[in-house]
């Protein structure tokens, strides 16, 4: 996957580093998307979510629509109750305020950590074995 | 275009002022000999322009080199034209979301949005 125009290595290195942390603290899975929205950015943010298949209800997927500038989080069953829509809220305005300064990584480093914190430690419950 | 303009003209009028105000210098003194200057125009030119230029090659070099140096960089407004990046996603996007469009209802349990 070729890091586009947005990123450069240094922070997509860092970014895969920070959702590792959250991963191995929370026990859910963190999965971030950067890219256009094909239709409507919340029902693609759920495909997203649901393309992680049976890891989707341990999720949250976060979806950053540059060129729509918005940016969508989705919760799985399962991670919802560990991580409510408040969260969401707060993390999804964080990073808003960061992508509106050009701040691409720096936003989803601070979404993914302010979810991750929410959700509090927890035990790994799939692992983070890919699908697909 | 009318500010670079009247910016020009503010250079070009205080360098003038400038040079104009040492003209005292150029005037000859008793022991000089115009004739063994080894001084040539192109001397003067090359003090007096030369490294000035020089200076502000320099100068800007180091003001737009660092910026221009590190290129990815996402602009709001701009258009994305780079490929999707997917963190920790399925290792065969397109088909797991071909896939996982049947499930979309079931999977998800909350979440939010914003834009900016």
């Amino acid at each position: 996957m070729r890091a586009g125009d947005v990123l450069d290595e240094r922070q997509v290195e860092l970014v895969r580093t920070v959702i590792e942390e959250a991963e191995s603290n929370t026990g859910l899975i963190h999965s971030v998307h950067v890219g256009p929205s094909d239709g409507d950015p919340r029902v693609y943010a759920e495909r997203l979510l649901a393309a992680l298949g049976p890891l989707a209800p341990y999720a949250t997927l976060v979806h950053v629509d540059p060129a729509l500038r918005r940016v969508e989080i989705v919760t799985g069953t399962h991670a919802a109750i560990r991580v409510d829509d408040r969260a969401c809220a707060l993390a999804a305005l964080s990073m808003g305020s960061s992508f509106a300064g050009g701040d691409l990584a720096g936003g989803i480093v601070n979404g993914v950590r302010l979810l991750a914190d929410h959700a509090g430690p927890g035990v790994v419950a799939y692992g983070t074995h890919h699908t697909g | 275009m009318k500010p670079l303009l009247s910016r020009a003209a503010a250079v070009a009028t205080a360098s003038l002022v400038a040079l104009l105000a040492a003209t005292p210098a150029w005037a000859l003194d008793d022991g000089e000999a115009p004739h063994d200057s080894t001084f040539t125009t192109l001397d003067v030119l090359l003090i007096f322009v030369g490294i000035p230029l020089l200076a502000t090659l320099v100068i800007v070099l180091l003001v737009y080199a660092p910026h221009s140096a590190s290129r990815p960089r996402y602009r709001p407004g701009r258009p994305y034209d780079g490929d999707p990046l997917w963190f920790d996603g399925p290792s065969r996007p397109e088909r797991a979301l071909e896939s996982g469009a049947a499930t979309t209802e079931d999977v998800r349990g909350g979440g939010a949005s914003a834009s900016w």
